[in-house]
Formats: structure tokens, C-alpha cells, sequence
């Protein structure tokens, strides 16, 4: 697994986009999992950081393990398991629509697996790649 | 993230859109799209060149549709990429913003 250590601010996020330009080459994803990396890792580390207080650096694993791609985001802050948040309903109006919980939505449905683990004050979201995406 | 925007008809603009719409994208583009949207009665947007879209561009698009809506005009989106048009799928966004694949169709959809 490769290790990126991101700082608790916005503009770390475009940090973490060229990041993953160089790991989707070097680690040859598809297409198709490249994709879903990266939208559930940006969902993810957006939602960190606009939600969780800055208490630590946000770190971000991503290799395979046997044929499956899997990314972990490990931070310090609350713990806060997105496999246990509410299922957005289908939004009937514009203003239904608006972010806000989509985030999850988007993980919960391009990546294969979620996991989520937290001890010792350290919380990991790990998110598995079977390279289906959401089929 | 790269926006063109073209008169297409009285108070229609087309609006293409290349590269990723993540937030830096989105960054880039906010300003100019929310001015678009606020100043026509209808918007294709052109989205065949989008090769990445996150929350954060949704947002975006739905910024612009409810100030199209709230005078009466509206949004559509035109050819997304299959990654793009997932996206726009599992998060409802096509229960809400049309979908076309045909641009003469599309321009006929914002200016009935």
C-alpha cells in the first residue's frame, strides 16, 4: 500500500487529485476503478474535512490486495460510520437535491465494500474495488 | 475544468463543459455558470467532455437549475459519459435534470 498524508484544509484536496493521477498509472487501474477510486476518495476526504474537526492529518492508503483494489482513510476525529448513515431518498425537487449526503450515496454505491473500523481514537474507512463499480 | 458558452437562441445558451468537475473544477466554474443560469431561460449543457463528476458539480448544475426554475426556464444535459450519467443515476439528479443525447432535441426541450 502507498501513503499519502494530507493536512486538514480544502486545498489539500487538489493535492490528493494529482496524487491520484501519478498511484491510477503506477498501480495500472482501469478506467473503471480509477474512477471510483477517486470519486469515493474525494468524497470522502471533502467530507472530513468539512465536517470532522481539524484535530489530526487525514492519511490515505490505496493498493491491491489479491486482484482488489482498496483505498483506507484513516483520521482522528469523531467517529462517524458512513455504512450507519440514514439512505438519502431519492431527492422529488431541486432543492431535495441539493448536496448534503450525496457523498455517501456515491460510496455506497461505486465501491464494491465499505468497512469501517475505529480504536484508540483512530478511525479507517476502507473501501474495496472489485472493479465492477456500481453494476 | 474548461467552460465555452455559445448563444444557440434567443435566451438559450449552450454551455460546454471539459475536464473534471470535482471541486477544483467546480471552483473554476461556479461564478461563471450561476451567471449563465441567472441570465437566460434555458441551458444545454454540453456535457460529453466532463470526464469526472463529483457532489461538489452536481451542486453546480443544481445551483443553475433552480435559477433557471424559479423564472420559468430550465436546464437539460446533453450526452454525459456513462461514468458521468452512473453518477447523475445513483444520486436521483435524472429524476430532475433531463437527459438527452440529441443536441436538436435538447435545444427544443429549453426554448418550448
Amino acid at each position: 500500500m502507498v501513503r499519502l498524508l494530507l493536512s486538514h484544509a480544502r486545498p489539500e484536496l487538489a493535492r490528493l487529485s494529482a496524487w491520484l493521477d501519478e498511484q491510477e498509472r503506477v498501480l495500472a487501474m482501469s478506467e473503471r476503478v480509477a474512477y471510483a477510486v477517486r470519486l469515493c476518495l474525494e468524497e470522502a476526504v471533502a467530507n472530513l474535512i468539512d465536517h470532522a474537526p481539524a484535530t489530526s492529518d487525514i492519511a490515505v492508503d490505496l493498493g491491491w490486495q489479491g486482484g482488489v483494489m482498496v483505498a483506507a482513510i484513516e483520521d482522528r476525529g469523531p467517529p462517524f460510520d458512513p455504512r450507519m448513515a440514514p439512505v438519502r431518498a431519492r431527492p422529488a425537487t431541486l432543492d431535495d437535491a441539493m448536496p448534503g449526503g450525496l457523498g455517501i450515496v456515491l460510496m455506497r454505491s461505486f465501491a464494491s465494500d465499505i468497512d469501517y473500523q475505529t480504536a484508540s481514537g483512530c478511525n479507517r474507512l476502507t473501501l474495496r474495488f472489485s472493479g465492477v463499480g456500481p453494476d | 475544468m474548461d467552460m465555452q458558452v455559445a448563444e444557440i437562441a434567443q435566451g438559450v445558451a449552450r454551455v460546454v463543459l471539459k475536464g473534471r468537475l470535482d471541486i477544483q473544477g467546480a471552483a473554476k466554474i461556479d461564478l461563471e455558470f450561476s451567471a449563465v443560469a441567472g441570465s437566460r431561460r434555458g441551458v444545454v449543457v454540453d456535457m460529453s467532455e466532463v470526464t469526472f463528476l463529483a457532489s461538489i458539480g452536481i451542486r453546480v448544475l443544481v445551483l443553475g437549475a433552480k435559477a433557471l426554475q424559479r423564472r420559468g426556464g430550465s436546464l437539460v444535459l446533453l450526452s454525459p459519459t456513462p461514468d458521468v450519467e452512473q453518477v447523475l443515476e445513483v444520486t436521483g439528479i435524472t429524476d430532475l435534470l433531463p437527459i438527452m443525447r440529441d443536441e436538436a432535441a435538447a435545444v427544443a426541450a429549453v426554448t418550448a
